[in-house]
């Protein structure tokens, strides 16, 4: 209602932009750490595969079969033990990367909004995706997917995979497993997948990761917090009100009951935690307030996501 | 303060319930987390310690001074205003009955009222109110608020003259003027020539103005005419209100001529009668008498010798000799017949001023009034069956109507009827069963009558109520004459001809006026005593000519001694709101205006938390 607005002082201020060119030129120094056993084309991509294909350059041998290349059989090999042996060599190869990005209306809150830094991480890995060739899929959710970007390759796509990331807005609730069973379903080919979230949703993170086990998949959870989800600043009689179905709950908050959220913040982290660790999936969190390129970004390399 | 409507206060029963709305559900500072995932775990001991105490937050204080700001204002409080204090409202009763045109000094006793009532007006403050009544015959408002030119030139158009002073009329239409917002006070300004008066309760303070001191004075108070036997007996009541005996003349005038006279004697305090018969043939007579006293006014008397209206009456008719003997036994009425076939050409026909129609009806009514007698079957100006129905004998009769009232039907027989439909515009007035025998009714200013039956096949004729019928019928349908005489002030109704088109009535002197023609037309004005001519036109032509007269003379009024003061109960001062002398303000629109100021900023208040 307008009178609101006349009589509301926080009035919105505009949003600078989420990417800037100069920081993307120094992501391209970093590339995403695939795991070997994923399974890539071999036609293009920087991604080591566990593989092994006939090659020049070298590291193994295996006999000789009908059909083998001539122009990689050993002849050195065959002079010395006159056996056909063909040389086997490592191959690189571009992989699947799923960057899905909660869009529930929870990542809405903070400042600067959790909604906000994952658009920034979606982004930034994109980018990395699409500089090294690797075909990009990017798909926000909130209790189903929504419209997806990709697959996308090549660098020629990295405008349009910016505007959709900015493009994404905050609506719904969260409702993690259907929604990561339902994409791997339609993703069976598996690949690398990022999940940018709060996590903050009813049913456990467990069951929503069992579809994407090893090796076909690789799973970074990328939990996305504010610092006052961490640290609440409140005291005395308050009525908490959830941001995405709107419940109320009055409470008296003190020194004493403060304890118990942190803790049941804590024993919920540890639990998401250790359903990765049951899951093969890697945990990373970062707070919405984090700068991307000065923390966020050396945080995920010591994670070994980036290298 | 006081409270226009003190009902308005149960409004404030709102405080406590808003009270009691805060303290069940206290108003929790609201707050969005991205999640109760996390919270919904913690121990919930908001309830008990909330409801161990009142909240006292700006927001209830707020509530509660809205609630008390309107409910103060539906109570319409007032309160004694500082800008006119002592701003006062009276009511002069002035009393303009004819004593008070008694000389007092050189000056009637009316004007020296007048001079009372003008320093009356002329003492009145900025703020102050003034209402003038004139008690005469009858209370009248003559002038109210604070603009003293209005007031007196309404006071100056004021001429004495009535007959009687309607004490209780004027002090009720007083109390119903004062503003109680003011202070109160009535002043009875009058001679005390008042009859006797009930006690009664006043709510305001009442000063009583006495005007004239005792003066002697002898009066007609009575004076009235009767028939008798072709000639006219005069009766005069004189009295004489004085200490001393008074000797004189009575002379008696008709139409202004002196046809009598007798020397009177009266005592002291006392009254005599005087008697004449006269030959008949005057139209009006006077009684006057050489008073010598302070109010000559009810020194003479008029009276109309006149008692009956000439009646025109058409009898349309094949066999008239029943209708016409009866018809012209009618004081007053003279009677002209015609055939039925001669009525459509007759030149008396518009001229009638009660046509009787025997056996025949016409295509449309005469302009005056009309009887009709055995209407013949058909379906013109009434419907009327075809076949005769005889009247069975035994039969009880329904009658109603002042013509028919007391009027003896026993063994009378109608003989043979139509039935008729009855129209509209009448309604029965004599039936037998479910056959109508009588309708009575007006349409368009015209007086019908209807008799369905055939006066020559019953026995009515030969009854004693047949004339009284026929009598009784056409004064029923014309209209009545004028009264011989009405006291000064008293309203005199006069019944016009419904086809007349003007009334004139002439007073004494150049005393003129025109009435409109109605039904019946009220005349108040006729003050002055005399005798008046009232003169009914019809397009231009006088029609009807009669007199009355109106006389001063009466018991109380020419009584011109001392008379206790009237038993009126009034408070010493206003026990109303005006008793403070202050005019009072209302509070509520402030009040109101605060409780939306209050609201606004409650509302900017919510907004600013939110």
């Amino acid at each position: 209602m307008w009178f609101k607005d006349i009589f509301n002082p926080r009035r919105p201020t505009a949003t600078p932009a989420l990417f800037d060119e100069t920081f993307l030129r120094r992501m391209e120094r970093l590339s995403l750490q695939a795991q070997r056993t994923l399974r890539g084309r071999p036609a293009s991509g920087a991604h080591l595969s566990r593989r092994q294909l006939p090659t020049t350059v070298f590291s193994d041998h295996r006999p000789y079969s009908d059909g083998d290349d001539y122009r990689y059989v050993d002849w050195n090999a065959y002079a010395h033990q006159d056996e056909l042996f063909v040389k086997l060599g490592e191959i690189e190869q571009d992989i699947n990367i799923h960057v899905l990005i909660d869009v529930s209306r929870s990542m809405a809150w903070g400042v600067p909004s959790k909604l906000r830094a994952a658009q920034l991480l979606a982004g930034a890995l994109g980018y990395l995706a699409l500089a090294h060739n690797d075909r990009l899929y990017v798909a926000p959710f909130d209790d189903r997917v929504g419209r997806e970007f990709g697959p996308a390759q090549g660098k020629a796509r990295l405008i349009d995979m910016l505007r959709f990331v900015e493009g994404v807005r905050s609506a719904g609730v969260t409702r993690l497993p259907a929604v990561l069973e339902g994409y791997a379903r339609r993703h069976e080919c598996g690949g690398l997948l990022v999940l940018c979230s709060d996590l903050l949703a009813p049913d456990g993170l467990d069951s929503a990761l069992r579809a994407y086990a090893p090796p076909r998949w690789q799973v970074l959870v990328v939990h996305v917090l504010d610092a006052r989800e961490l640290e609440p600043e409140l005291l005395g009689p308050v009525e908490l009100e959830d941001s995405e179905s709107g419940a109320l709950l009055p409470l008296t908050l003190d020194a004493e009951t403060l304890a118990l959220y942190r803790r049941n913040l804590a024993e919920w982290q540890r639990g998401i935690e250790a359903a990765c660790g049951r899951r093969g999936a890697t945990y990373a969190r970062i707070l919405s307030s984090w700068p991307l390129e000065r923390q966020v970004i050396p945080y995920l390399r010591t994670r070994q996501v980036l290298t | 303060m006081s409270f226009l409507l003190p009902l308005g206060l149960l409004a404030l029963v709102a405080l406590p319930v808003i009270v009691l709305l805060h303290f069940l559900r206290e108003r929790l500072r609201r707050i969005a987390v991205p999640s109760l995932l996390l919270w919904a775990s913690l121990p919930r001991r908001v309830d008990g310690e909330r409801s161990r105490r009142l909240p006292l937050t700006f927001l209830l204080l707020l509530h509660l001074l809205v609630a008390a700001l309107l409910g103060l204002a539906l109570g319409g409080p007032q309160i004694a205003g500082a800008l006119s204090p002592g701003a006062r409202h009276t009511a002069i009763i002035l009393d303009i009955s004819s004593s008070m045109a008694a000389d007092d000094g050189g000056v009637t006793r009316f004007e020296r009222g007048r001079q009372r009532a003008r320093a009356i007006l002329a003492s009145l403050a900025p703020g102050d109110r003034l209402t003038l009544i004139a008690a005469g015959s009858r209370a009248q408002l003559v002038a109210s608020g604070s603009s003293a030119a209005d007031i007196a030139g309404a006071l100056d158009a004021l001429r004495p003259g009535d007959v009687g002073m309607a004490l209780g009329d004027a002090v009720t239409l007083a109390e119903a003027a004062l503003d109680p917002q003011l202070s109160r006070r009535i002043v009875l300004i009058t001679d005390g020539a008042l009859p006797p008066q009930p006690p009664r309760d006043v709510a305001v303070p009442v000063e009583w103005v006495r005007i004239g001191g005792d003066r002697a004075n002898r009066a007609i108070i009575a004076f009235a005419t009767r028939p008798w036997g072709g000639r006219v007996q005069v009766y005069v009541r004189a009295a004489n209100y004085d200490t001393v005996p008074y000797a004189g003349t009575l002379q008696l005038l008709a139409d202004g001529r002196p046809v009598a006279a007798e020397r009177i004697v009266i005592e002291p305090d006392g009254e005599t009668e005087v008697t004449w018969t006269l030959p008949s043939g005057a139209e009006a007579l006077q009684a006057v008498f050489d008073g010598g006293d302070a109010l000559p006014r009810d020194d003479a008397a008029y009276v109309s010798i006149t008692r009956t209206r000439p009646v025109t009456a058409l009898l349309v008719s094949s066999r008239p000799a029943t209708l016409r003997r009866a018809l012209a036994a009618v004081p007053g009425v003279a009677v002209t017949v015609i055939a039925p076939e001669a009525y459509a050409t007759a030149t008396e026909r518009n001229a009638a001023d009660l046509t009787v129609f025997d056996g025949y009806l016409p295509q449309e009514w005469p302009p005056g009034a009309v009887l009709v007698v055995a209407p013949p079957p058909g379906e013109g100006l009434l419907r009327i069956a075809d076949t005769l129905q005889r009247v069975e004998g035994g039969t009880p009769f329904q009658q109603h109507g002042a013509a028919l009232e007391g009027l003896g039907l026993g063994g009378v027989t109608f003989g043979v009827a139509r039935r008729v439909e009855v129209p509209p515009w009448a309604d029965v007035q004599l039936a037998t069963g479910d056959l109508p025998l009588i309708l009575r009714g007006r349409m368009e200013n015209r007086e019908i009558a209807v008799w369905t039956f055939d006066v020559e096949s019953g026995n009515l004729p030969t009854r004693l109520a047949f004339p009284l019928l026929v009598a009784r019928t056409v004064r029923d349908l014309t209209p009545p004459p004028l009264p011989p005489a009405v006291r000064a002030g008293e309203s005199l109704v006069a019944h016009p001809d419904p086809r007349a088109t003007r009334l004139l009535v002439r007073g004494p002197g150049d005393q003129s006026l025109e009435a409109p023609v109605a039904p019946a037309v009220a005349l108040d004005s006729l003050t002055e005593p005399g005798l008046y001519r009232v003169e009914e036109q019809r397009d231009g032509v006088a029609t009807l000519t009669g007199a009355v007269g109106v006389n001063a003379g009466a018991a109380i009024e020419s009584n011109l001694r001392s008379q206790p003061a009237p038993p009126l109960r009034a408070p010493a001062t206003d026990p109303g709101g005006g008793a403070s002398g202050r005019q009072m303000m209302d509070l509520w629109p402030w009040l109101a205006l605060g409780a939306l100021l209050v609201l606004a900023l409650e509302w900017a208040y919510v907004l600013r938390r939110r």
